[in-house]
C-alpha cells in the first residue's frame, strides 16, 4: 500500500484518539453540533473548488474514491470537522479582539502549513489554481461561521446526567 | 437539462417554503440538528449506492467533481425527514408509529421513482421502489434514534 495512504490512516486515527481522549463526556452534544454544521459549508465549497479545477486529491483513503467523488472525504468529513470541534470547545470566551484573531490564525495557520507540506511532498492534495492563503482564509471563515452558529445553538443546550 | 433544473428549483423552493412556514420558531434548533444529521446520513448512503453501482445520477449540479447528486441529498431529503420527526406521533401506539414510518418511507421512495421516470436526475441500475422503501425505513429509524437522544439535552 502506498505511503500516502498510510498517512491518511494515521491522521484519521489521530482524530479518533483525540475525540476519545480530549472530548469531555458532557460536551458530546456540543461536539455533534460543531461536527455536523461544518459540512453545510465544506460540502458545497469543496465540490465547487474541485469542479472549478482549482484543487485535487489524487490519493484518497479508499483507493477508487476518485472515480466516484473527487472531493476529499477525509478532509471534509473527518479531519476538518474534528479540528473545528476542538477549536470551539477550547475557545477562550473572555478574550480580547486581538487575541481571538491570534487564536483563529494559529488554528488556521497550523492547518495551512500541514496542507502545504502535504501538497509538496505527497500526492494527497494537489494545488492547481489554489494558493496556500486560500486555505488560510477559507478555514478562518469556516471556523468563524461554525463557531457563531455553535454559540447560538448552545443557548438551549443543557447538561444531562445520562448520555 | 432545463427540466432537471426546474425540478430541482421547484423542490428547493417547496422545501424552503415548508420549512419556513411549518417549523415553529421555538423548535428551530431541534429542526436544525435533525437536518444536519440527515445530511450526513444521506451523503454516506448515497456514496454507498454509487459505490456499489446501484444507482446513477446522470444529471448533476457538479458534473466533474462528483458522480453524486447534490441538492437531492443536501436539501430535499433532509427536509422530508425533518417533517418525519416533527409529525412523529406523540401517543405510543405501535401501529400508529409503524404507519408513520411507512408513510414517510413510501413518500420519499415515490418522489425518487417519479423523478427517475420523468427526468435524468436519477437512474436506477439495480434499484427499485421496494428497496428504496426498505432503505428509507432503516435511515428513518437511525435518525429517529439519534434525534430523540439529542433532544434530551435540548430545552
Amino acid at each position: 500500500m502506498n505511503i500516502d495512504r498510510w498517512l491518511l490512516i494515521g491522521f484519521s486515527l489521530l482524530c479518533i484518539i483525540a475525540i476519545i481522549k480530549l472530548l469531555p463526556r458532557e460536551k458530546v452534544r456540543d461536539a455533534w453540533v460543531l461536527y455536523l454544521f461544518l459540512q453545510i459549508i465544506t460540502w458545497p465549497a469543496g465540490l465547487f473548488a474541485v469542479e472549478m479545477g482549482w484543487i485535487e486529491y489524487p490519493t484518497q483513503l479508499y483507493p477508487k474514491a476518485n472515480e466516484y467523488n473527487r472531493t476529499s472525504f477525509s478532509f471534509e468529513f473527518f479531519v476538518f470537522p474534528i479540528v473545528a470541534i476542538f477549536f470551539s470547545l477550547y475557545y477562550p470566551n473572555k478574550m480580547k479582539r486581538k487575541n481571538s484573531l491570534i487564536y483563529y490564525i494559529s488554528f488556521a495557520g497550523f492547518f495551512t502549513i500541514v496542507e502545504v507540506v502535504l501538497e509538496r511532498y505527497t500526492t494527497l492534495v494537489k494545488y492547481h489554481e489554489w494558493k496556500w492563503y486560500w486555505t488560510l482564509i477559507s478555514v478562518i471563515i469556516s471556523l468563524y461561521l461554525n463557531h457563531k452558529y455553535y454559540l447560538w445553538f448552545r443557548k438551549r443546550l443543557v447538561k444531562v446526567e445520562s448520555r | 437539462m432545463i427540466k432537471e433544473i426546474l425540478i430541482l428549483l421547484f423542490s428547493w423552493l417547496v422545501s424552503i417554503y415548508l420549512l419556513l412556514k411549518y417549523i415553529p420558531k421555538e423548535s428551530k434548533r431541534y429542526a436544525h440538528i435533525t437536518f444536519i444529521f440527515v445530511q450526513t446520513i444521506a451523503w454516506i448512503f448515497e456514496y454507498l449506492q454509487v459505490l456499489f453501482g446501484l444507482v446513477e445520477f446522470p444529471f448533476r449540479e457538479f458534473n466533474t467533481a462528483t458522480k453524486m447528486s447534490f441538492s437531492l441529498h443536501y436539501f430535499i431529503y433532509p427536509t422530508f425527514v425533518v417533517f418525519f420527526i416533527f409529525l412523529y406521533p406523540t401517543e405510543k401506539v405501535k401501529l400508529r408509529i409503524c404507519i408513520h414510518f411507512l408513510i414517510f418511507a413510501i413518500a420519499i421512495a415515490t418522489y425518487s421513482i417519479v423523478i427517475e421516470k420523468y427526468s435524468s436526475l436519477f437512474y436506477f441500475k439495480k434499484w427499485n421502489w421496494f428497496s428504496s422503501v426498505i432503505s428509507n425505513l432503516i435511515i428513518l429509524y437511525i435518525v429517529k434514534k439519534f434525534v430523540f437522544w439529542f433532544k434530551k439535552g435540548l430545552v
